[in-house]
């Protein structure tokens, strides 16, 4: 079965969309991850499986593929396990596909299926909104961060099981309370161009 | 703080135009000190500005911990020992280094002579463009960099060099290398060039206390105010962000300070890029004293900030 998640990348100082396309067919038992991912994306294989496996849910014994796509785009970093564990429960039909539409997923996993701090939360969030996402899952230390966007749901995710009681509706996590900061707060979602003066816009005159 | 008043004056220039400033003056003389002082007059972040300095920590992973925005202008000291890599930013995948950390804050260079030469001159070209742009094979990433550059400096290897009390003890030579290590194009992008003399035993002594920053910083947001009221719509946040275009229409003078700047144009030798700077901060310097026209007091003292050779 077929499954995506939306992930993020951060190019400079911008997000941008990663779609996580997980597959899985009858075959010999085999995880690969493709799409240009770095060493560390590529050791989240051994994260993904020990994290589903300690959070009491089972590692599917099929051919697993997953493809970080664009496959242009070099993938690095730790925020891709998250949306990669959430797309192989949902190939294996441990959670549904349908939880998982309208909504982008963030997260470095740790072996006992907890979620840890990921860097650039801020501009993925932006970006979730600017996509017209519904709800972000984040680690729950980033949370905070996350929530300065506004139209967006915010879900703290501590643990891997945490997120799958959520997602089956068993224990729903309350998502995130936005902290006010300015009543002119409206305008969040872009970033806004600094006032740079590149010889662009210098004129003659 | 005691003593130095001219000093605490031309911080308190800088922070209302976010203007650049060089403090030069012997070892001891309260540089540091002053410029960690600094955030305490600086006004406070518009949210715009604070959601652009949060999304900068975010990315560089620098996050403190326990907030979700960064509501205090960043005051970023590297080491003289940073890589021009650690401050402009750089790596296989552009991260930002601490010129894009100070955005819209402080970049505080301590004992700037001893920072690399080519460290310094990669500062160059984004303390004009307000942004960096680093280029590598994978691609290309745009930070933006609008900081306000505090630098200090000892005028010599041993630090004495015009000193009115203890002389110094270097040859002509290595002053001049020394002043030297520091290019003329840099020098010329610091608005405030300012002396750091010593504090004698009387001031430092006195129970006279000095003015609270609250009061200053009082001082500092109203002539922000001013700035922001006129700016309104742009990009533009502080006089130092003025291009050429602004300066012509924000920073006219009157016959007689036309008179004052042409005189100084020839004696100070001052460059295209030196004339503008003088005028916008003599805008800051009327925007402090609540004056709408520039009048010539306000030009003499932007004047006497200009770069003045020592040896």
């Amino acid at each position: 079965m077929l499954v995506k998640v939306h992930a993020a990348a951060v190019v400079g100082l911008e997000g941008e969309i990663v779609e996580v396309e997980v597959d899985t067919t009858r075959g010999m038992p085999s995880f690969t991850i493709v799409g240009l991912p770095d060493t560390a994306v590529q050791e989240s294989r051994e994260r993904v499986q020990a994290a589903i496996k300690n959070a009491g849910l089972t590692f599917p014994r099929h051919r697993v593929t997953v493809n970080l796509a664009p496959a242009d785009l070099r993938k690095e970093g730790l925020a891709y396990d998250l949306p990669i564990a959430l797309g192989v429960l949902a190939a294996s039909e441990q959670i549904r596909a349908e939880w998982l539409a309208e909504a982008m997923a963030v997260g470095e996993l740790s072996l006992d299926g907890s979620v840890r701090h990921v860097r650039g939360v801020l501009p993925m969030a932006a970006l979730a909104q600017q996509e017209g996402m519904k709800r972000m899952f984040v680690p729950a230390k980033d949370s905070a961060e996350a929530s300065l966007v506004r139209d967006l749901e915010v879900i703290a995710v501590s643990s891997l099981t945490e997120l799958v009681n959520h997602l089956s509706g068993v224990v729903p996590i309350p998502p995130e309370e936005a902290e006010m900061h300015d009543p002119v707060a409206g305008k969040v979602a872009t970033f806004r161009k600094c006032g740079g003066r590149n010889m662009s816009n210098a004129r003659w005159r | 703080m005691r003593g130095q008043e001219h000093v605490k004056r031309a911080l308190e220039v800088a922070a209302a135009g976010g203007h650049n400033i060089l403090m030069v003056g012997p070892p001891g003389a309260g540089k540091t000190l002053l410029a960690r002082a600094m955030p305490s007059i600086l006004p406070a972040m518009s949210f715009d500005e604070a959601l652009d300095v949060t999304r900068i920590y975010s990315v560089a992973d620098q996050f403190p911990a326990d907030t979700s925005l960064i509501q205090t202008r960043p005051f970023r000291a590297p080491h003289h020992t940073i890589s021009h890599a650690g401050l402009v930013g750089g790596g296989n995948w552009p991260r930002p280094g601490e010129i894009s950390l100070a955005h819209r804050g402080v970049l505080f260079l301590d004992e700037l002579p001893e920072f690399g030469r080519r460290v310094l001159e990669v500062m160059r070209q984004p303390m004009e463009d307000k942004v960096v742009t680093i280029s590598r094979a994978r691609g290309s990433s745009t930070f933006p960099a609008n900081f306000m550059l505090i630098a200090a400096m000892n005028p010599c290897p041993c630090g004495f060099f015009g000193d009115l009390e203890r002389s110094c003890t270097c040859t002509p030579n290595s002053v001049t290398s020394y002043q030297k290590r520091i290019s003329g194009p840099l020098l010329d992008r610091i608005d405030i060039h300012v002396e750091v003399p010593r504090v004698d035993f009387e001031k430092l002594s006195s129970d006279r206390i000095g003015e609270p920053s609250e009061s200053v910083r009082d001082r500092v947001e109203k002539a922000r105010e001013k700035q922001r009221v006129r700016f309104g719509e742009t990009d533009l946040v502080c006089n130092a962000d003025m291009g050429p275009a602004e300066v012509r229409q924000y920073c006219s003078l009157d016959e007689t300070g036309l008179a004052l700047v042409r005189q100084a144009m020839s004696q100070l030798q001052l460059t295209a890029r030196g004339y503008h700077r003088v005028l916008k901060l003599s805008r800051t310097i009327a925007d402090l004293a609540g004056d709408d026209e520039i009048i010539p007091n306000h030009l003499a003292e932007a004047l006497q900030y200009r770069p003045r050779r020592w040896v």
